[in-house]
């Protein structure tokens, strides 16, 4: 299957006034076909954010390319955000507007045929169980159903590419099993997947490949029995460790 | 489809900003309720002040015979006080003037200006003595048959040519400017701290840059929610302040409010309303730009502060009645179009130098949305990290 996200050396350096230039990202190519969940498992401040930021056009990469369905991030945004749906913790909701006007305002800006967005935002109502908040405004619902506004005004203009940033941080298990169940539909429904995470579980339970990152850098890439075989270990936690160890191991 | 996706922008900024209710305070409220309050505040100030003095019985010492000037002081509620030394009196502060009649060629008004009672006994007299020479005068020409222009060959006469329209127009032109200055500033501060300081509190500033628009259709979305909440406050306060004026005067000035007139003209209507769409598009460019960097409200305040301050400091200008517009003034900000409500409204403006004004404003428009432009593509997290950021490399 032709993978709708390619990335090709991908290099993030930033100006800090402080420090210097800042290498947050060195060269990551990776590629997601539909179907298909690609996870990003790292620590903090490894470049997984920056690696997505840049995917999602929100930041301009220093060196590399990359595309969403055959868009250019660099010189396509416009087209590559109407392709993509971009979920993360940074990404707020707008507080004061009802679940209804939230899905609708999402659908119309990011592209959706306008003859058909009521009926869109009527199928994610229906689909998030959102009946009897649809005229809430959004700053006055629970912690979990905001977050079932946000996972719906992600996907609201039907894009087929999603990226989810840490999406499960500071959820409750309940509300991250539910996540979790959500994001097994859409790639039921052929849409590709970026997941980033450093929850081990979510990866292992979830991920169809999983991409080690450290420094900026894929360190591993590949399904999680290969990552097994690879380095001879069976749970995630410690073929993680594993590979980041031997990333600092001098030489 | 540039438009239609401004317009989308345009409308959901609308609705999030105007459900704060602090916007609806500062953009409603205020402009309706506050200046017309203030107005009836000062007025009834100054109504219980000048009734207070009326009261005050004024003491004055009447030396000579002169009974018709001693009835007049009586009934204008002068209390007459009968004294031996009228002078040691005045400067002890004992009685506050002293007529002197007692020559039949002169009347003589002696007071003690370091006493504020002797003040207004000088100024309540002065007119009471100038009216009472003149009766004295008819009757001593009737005396001697002599025409009154034989006695007073050289005569002072007063004549009001301001029509009520002009008191009125004169009065609105001393308020409204400095009204509409204020209330375009508090209208404008509020919203633009809101849609751009708020956009980092609320961490919505990703979602929205990550939207499939540019960043010019976002600014742009912004600056036409704040222009058009400037325009709301504006013409809420106009209209909140021509309407009540008339309603606040009348129970305090009683006869005097009936002599005044406001209806405006439609040229005159056209220009005020056209200074309201040029001052908004100067406030909201500059609160913009001095919101543009800030994190939090609290930020956003204090970068609006000065700009507040230096919109008010000029409007100084309109207490100076001989600065009109003009060819030369009509080139500088926030002067020039508090000069054009305050002209328009009295003396009227030609068409030639409202167009000029106008185009005047909107160069600076330009100048300080070019200024936003460059601050923005200087500083790639001013607004997040959409096309043209070039600071992250």
């Amino acid at each position: 299957m032709t993978p709708l996200v390619r990335a090709e050396g991908l290099r993030k350096v930033y100006q800090d006034e402080g420090r210097g230039p800042f290498e947050a990202v060195r060269g990551i190519s990776l590629e997601c076909s539909p179907g298909e969940i690609f996870g990003l498992l790292g620590s903090n401040g490894a470049g997984k954010t920056t690696t997505l930021k840049m995917l999602a056009t929100l930041l301009p990469p220093t060196a590399g390319r990359a595309s969403i369905c055959g868009f250019d991030i660099n010189s396509q945004s416009h087209q590559v955000r109407q392709k993509l749906g971009f979920y993360s913790s940074s990404t707020g909701l707008y507080p004061r507007l009802s679940v209804t006007e939230t899905l609708d305002f999402f659908a119309r800006i990011n592209g959706y045929p306008k003859a058909r967005v009521a009926a869109r935002v009527q199928e994610l109502i229906e689909h998030f169980q959102l009946e009897q908040y649809r005229h809430v405004r959004v700053e006055r619902l629970s912690s979990g159903n905001k977050q079932k506004v946000s996972i719906a005004r992600t996907i609201a203009h039907d894009p087929p590419v999603l990226i989810f940033d840490e999406p499960t941080v500071g959820l409750d298990v309940v509300a991250a099993l539910a996540f979790q169940q959500r994001l097994k539909e859409l790639r039921t429904q052929g849409k590709t997947i970026i997941l980033s995470t450093h929850i081990m579980s979510e990866a292992e339970k979830l991920c169809d490949r999983i991409a080690i990152v450290d420094s900026g850098q894929i360190l591993a890439c590949a399904q999680l029995e290969e990552l097994r075989t690879a380095s001879g270990l069976h749970y995630l936690e410690d073929i993680f460790i594993h590979y980041l160890q031997s990333n600092k191991a001098p030489g | 489809m540039a438009l239609q996706t401004l317009w989308i922008l345009y409308l959901r900024e609308m609705r999030s900003t105007l459900r704060e209710r602090n916007v609806i305070l500062y953009v409603v409220v205020v402009p309706l309720l506050l200046y017309p309050f203030l107005i009836w505040l000062a007025m009834s100030a100054v109504s219980v002040l000048t009734a207070e003095q009326d009261r005050t019985p004024l003491r004055v010492v009447l030396s000579g015979k002169e009974p018709l000037l001693a009835r007049a002081l009586e009934h204008e509620r002068f209390t007459l006080i009968e004294s031996n030394d009228p002078m040691a009196d005045l400067n002890s502060g004992v009685v506050d003037a002293w007529v002197d009649a007692r020559s039949q060629a002169q009347l003589k008004l002696i007071y003690d200006g370091r006493y504020r009672q002797a003040q207004q006994a000088r100024a309540r007299l002065a007119a009471l003595l100038e009216d009472y020479r003149a009766v004295r005068l008819e009757q001593m020409a009737m005396k001697s048959g002599a025409r009154l222009s034989d006695l007073q060959p050289f005569y002072f006469e007063q004549q009001d040519e301001g029509t009520s329209n002009d008191r009125g127009h004169y009065l609105l032109g001393t308020f409204l400017p400095l009204c509409l200055l204020v209330v375009l500033s508090l209208g404008g501060l509020y919203p633009a701290v809101e849609t751009m300081a708020g956009e980092h509190e609320r961490e919505t500033v990703d979602t929205t840059m990550g939207l499939a628009v540019s960043r010019l259709q976002i600014v742009l979305a912004k600056y036409l929610l704040v222009v058009s909440l400037c325009c709301i406050s504006g013409l809420c306060n106009l209209i909140a302040i021509t309407l009540s004026l008339r309603s606040i005067l009348t129970p305090l000035a009683g006869n005097a409010a009936n002599a005044l007139s406001w209806g405006f003209t439609p040229e005159t209507a056209v220009t005020l309303a056209l200074g309201i769409l040029a001052m908004s598009m100067l406030v909201a460019a500059a609160t913009l730009v001095c919101t543009v960097h800030a994190r939090s409200f609290r930020q956003g305040q204090a970068a609006t502060t000065p700009l507040f301050m230096s919109i008010l400091i000029p409007s100084s200008a309109l207490i100076d009645r001989s600065l009109t517009l003009d060819f030369h003034t009509c080139w500088i900000p926030v002067v020039n179009v508090a000069l054009l409500w305050r002209d328009s409204l009295t003396n009227g403006v030609p068409a030639i130098l409202t167009l000029v004004t106008l185009a005047c404003s909107l160069g600076w428009v330009t100048l300080i949305l070019g200024l936003l432009s460059w601050r923005l593509s200087r500083q790639g997290r001013a607004l997040g990290f959409w096309e043209g950021s070039r600071s992250p490399q």
